[in-house]
């Protein structure tokens, strides 16, 4: 277990939105995070990486805080939450995600410049390396945000609803970037909507909402008593439970 | 209580604590839609209306200046909503572009106007920076009437305002005549401006619109509980802001008021039980344990 | 040199100075805060004067700096109390720190000439003669000098940080977390425009400065989506509205700073009008395009309807678009005769008929 999430609680005006998170994910696996609206998914991720401030709660990554760790951090946010309109293009933004191996006030070089070349080649955006961030589809906005997460090159990377609204191409090229950074090791910790795909998408599987349902492997946690946990309504799961 | 005597004091207190009720309750319409800054764009941009109203009239008396002003109020933010609708410039740099260039309009008329040595331009420098300390009965009049106009108005578009400024597109989707109702809370928002500039002046009017607001947001939850709050705060800390400046200190009174009603929103966020910061620990505490 | 010379000069170096600082504030969305900051400078300046008992510059150039970050931070302490949305924080905070400046000039400076209105307008024609004198050599305007600081500041800050700039701007979150606080790209280009606009109100007045900061980049900003080009034409368009601005105002004995900024206006116009990207006559044409295309869209697809049908001799004439649509006559004609200037339909018999190219054009997954 390497990243731990301990007593974590996270109040959004004045209502507790997570509460009492004790959380442990497996490295070097893909993990899931679901439950329904307004469960807290989201905010879980966001102060997993610091970006929410939580009234009390540790969380460690391999033992050590993870706030200590940032650079070893990657992020792909909903892609709603970054200006669209600034007037960049993809291999920009793509090098953005090589910042902070390069540090304040120097540029990146050579070798970050190949490293995003490969990036946007991995996520079939290598043509668009010029294209304005402006006119890019949804689609391709989310795999700009997966080549820049790969360009990092973190240990784990958190994404906020990676497939929400692509296309079913899309979909099937990030899975594959997914298969990818899974075999070279890296750990990836997803909030998913999309109960009908977690699981041949997932290994690993955390039901939340607000509190921690259920959380370990895919087989022993997908089960409909979980879901109705979690959900509070009855669940059919397609293809039936072991 | 000698000083309710005092004819000129009493017309100023007066007068100014009117402009509070006036732009605080008004100015709820900017603050709930996040329009805090169309009020100092709106207060310079009137200074070329201002300019060319006293050309055209050349006269001094508050009516036809408030015209003007609020003439070159309503053009700049057509040009604002143009502007943001046709590209997709920001609210803040719209606002800022359109502010200054009329600002720098305003500056070359007034430039003309002084290079003719005329006797009567000296009133026009009371609507840049106010003179709240020479306000006239005629001048709170004109207050007065504007002011009971524009509530009125108010108080008639109240439903579709609550519409608007609760969610835009929804009101959109029942029916509602979006556009117009803005161009009317626009115009209200030109009322609130026209009134104050000859007391407050203008850089300082925004707060004049946005402070009673935002501590009345502080003690309340509900909309019409808010505004008519609003203008409580207003008229009182205009009172008391004319009030100090003039008999507790020899200070201009314009950024008294200000100050007075900025120190009541400070206060209000501390213990305002709505949004209070002392309320809200206390709840705080209440949700984790 | 001649003062006409160093009014030119003072002029373009402030309208080049201006315009570089505000491109990441129009890029970050926070153009407002530079008319905040411009506005609240004032108590700084009296603080400084009055500490060193006079008008003195560096102490009133210090005094100034520290009030535009004290406006700057207490906005966004303001609004991260979540009590107060950022604009409201912005129309509280400016005006209460003028009202402190120009109640403390009341108090303490009523005999110096520290006036409100000068720190509006600026006095560009004096500042001509507040001569910068070394060991008795007369090395021209003081503001030319400050000025010059203020534009090496501004390039070495976009320079050096232009990496950072686009992180933080570009999404915040995401350079937090690859360790660029973006509060420190916001309170370092607050700082620089702060100093820029201290640097340039003096010569040109508040406003003006303001203008100079917004204006030219807002300008860029609908004229390109590339931020070097964006760089350049806001570099042109400060310089040119200052040079044009002040060499009409001259001849015209006119407000310099003020016909500067209706200069600027007159671009912006022309701009609002005219961008081939944004512009609104481009938009309109756009619209006018698009409506027309789906109009023959909509044509074809009911022509091809009634295609060797009995009900063809009246539903494919002309004269049955205005019932079909709703069309106005001189609309159909137009939606029609377009079409058949594309090779899509046939007009020459009463009937509308379909061409190959028109068929091929409504088949479906075109």
């Amino acid at each position: 277990m390497s990243l731990s999430i301990r007593d974590l609680t996270v109040i959004y005006r004045d209502a507790p939105v997570l509460r009492d998170i004790d959380l442990d994910l497996p490295k070097g696996q893909l993990c899931a995070i679901v439950g329904p609206n307004g469960a807290g998914k989201s905010t879980l991720i966001k102060a997993a990486l610091g970006l929410v401030e939580p009234v009390s709660g540790s969380i460690n990554w391999c033992g050590a805080p993870l706030r200590t760790q940032k650079t070893k951090v990657g992020y792909v946010p909903q892609r709603s939450s970054v200006d669209w309109d600034f007037p960049t293009d993809v291999f920009d933004v793509v090098l953005m995600g090589t910042f902070s191996r390069v540090g304040w006030l120097k540029s990146p070089g050579k070798a970050e410049r190949k490293r995003v070349a490969e990036c946007l080649d991995l996520v079939g955006m290598a043509e668009y390396a010029k294209t304005q961030i402006s006119q890019l589809s949804g689609g391709q906005q989310q795999r700009v945000f997966f080549a820049r997460a790969l360009a990092q090159n973190a240990e784990l990377t958190f994404m906020d609803e990676p497939f929400a609204g692509v296309d079913a191409t899309t979909e099937e090229s990030l899975l594959n970037v997914l298969k990818t950074m899974k075999s070279e090791g890296k750990t990836i910790i997803a909030v998913h909507h999309d109960l009908q795909t977690v699981r041949e998408r997932f290994d690993h599987i955390t039901l939340l909402n607000k509190r921690i349902i259920a959380s370990g492997s895919m087989d022993a946690t997908f089960t409909e008593s979980n879901l109705k946990a979690a959900y509070g309504i009855d669940f059919a799961i397609a293809g039936g439970v072991d | 209580m000698s000083w309710f005597n005092d004819y000129t004091l009493r017309t100023v207190i007066l007068g100014t604590s009117l402009l509070g009720l006036f732009s605080g309750a008004l100015g709820c319409i900017a603050v709930l839609r996040r329009q805090s800054l169309v009020g100092d764009t709106l207060a310079h941009a009137s200074l070329p209306g201002i300019c060319l109203a006293y050309l055209l009239f050349r006269s001094r008396e508050a009516l036809p200046l408030m015209l003007g002003a609020a003439f070159a109020g309503l053009i700049a933010m057509g040009i604002v909503s143009v502007t943001q609708r046709a590209t997709k410039t920001d609210p803040n740099s719209a606002l800022g572009t359109v502010l200054t260039i009329f600002f720098g309009a305003g500056a070359v008329i007034l430039g003309i106007i002084q290079r003719g040595h005329d006797a009567g331009q000296a009133g026009l420098d009371k609507f840049l920076f106010g003179q709240a300390a020479s306000l006239v009965t005629s001048q709170v009049v004109a207050i007065a009437t504007i002011g009971l106009i524009s509530l009125f108005v108010f108080a008639m578009v109240f439903k579709e305002f609550k519409l608007l400024a609760f969610d835009p597109i929804f009101a959109e989707s029942v029916g509602l005549p979006v556009r117009r109702t803005n161009i009317i809370l626009t115009g209200l928002l030109v009322g609130a401006v026209v009134v104050g500039l000859n007391t407050v002046g203008v850089i300082l009017l925004s707060a004049m619109l946005v402070a009673p607001g935002v501590a009345a947001r502080q003690w309340t939850d509900q909309l019409v509980k808010m505004v008519v709050l609003a203008g409580l705060f207003g008229c009182l800390g205009g009172g008391l802001g004319a009030y100090l400046s003039t008999v507790a200190a020899e200070m201009p009174t314009g950024p008294v008021v200000v100050l007075v009603l900025v120190a009541w929103v400070v206060i209000s966020l501390i213990i305002g039980p709505a949004k209070g910061i002392a309320f809200r620990a206390k709840r705080r505490q209440e949700a984790t344990s | 040199m001649s003062p006409s010379f160093w009014l030119y000069l003072i002029a373009s170096l402030a309208g080049v100075t201006c315009a570089l600082s505000g491109i990441y504030l129009v890029l970050r969305r926070q153009a407002m805060l530079a008319d905040a900051i411009s506005h609240s400078i004032l108590p700084g300046l009296v603080a400084g004067f009055w500490i060193a008992h006079g008008p003195n510059l560096i102490a009133g150039f210090v005094g100034a700096v520290a009030a535009g970050l004290t406006t700057t931070m207490l906005v966004e302490g303001l609004t991260r109390t979540k009590k107060i949305a950022n604009d409201s924080a912005i129309g509280l905070v400016f005006p209460a720190m003028f009202a402190i400046g120009v109640i403390w000039i009341s108090l303490q400076f009523s005999n110096v000439h520290l006036d409100t209105d000068s720190v509006l307008f600026g006095e560009i024609t004096l500042a001509v003669f507040d001569r910068f004198v070394i060991g008795g050599r007369d090395l021209g305007p003081q503001s030319v000098w400050i000025l010059l600081a203020a534009l090496v500041l501004n390039i070495a800050y976009l320079v050096l940080f232009r990496k950072e700039l686009r992180i933080a701007t570009f999404d915040a979150d995401h350079a937090w977390l690859q360790g660029f606080d973006s509060r420190v790209i916001h309170y370092s280009l607050m700082v620089v425009v702060t100093i820029t606009s201290v640097a340039a109100f003096t010569a040109i007045g508040a406003i003006l400065s303001v203008a100079l900061i917004i204006v030219p980049a807002v300008i860029a900003r609908l004229l390109s989506n590339r931020l070097v080009p964006i760089i350049l034409v806001t570099l042109t368009v400060g310089l040119m509205s200052a040079l044009i601005g002040t060499s009409t105002a001259i001849a015209g004995d006119l407000n310099i700073p003020g016909l500067v900024s209706v200069f600027l206006g007159v671009i912006f116009g022309m701009t609002l009008l005219f961008s081939p990207h944004q512009g609104i006559i481009a938009e309109r044409a756009k619209r006018a395009r698009q409506r027309m295309h789906f109009a023959i869209q909509s044509l074809l697809i009911h022509i091809h309807e009634h295609e060797n049908t009995p009900e063809e001799a009246t539903e494919s004439t002309l004269e049955h678009l205005s019932d079909e649509f709703g069309w106005s006559d001189s609309w159909s004609h137009s939606v029609a005769h377009n079409a058949e200037k594309r090779g899509l339909l046939s007009l020459n018999q009463p009937i509308i008929r379909l061409t190959e190219k028109g068929r091929k054009e409504i088949q479906p997954g075109n």
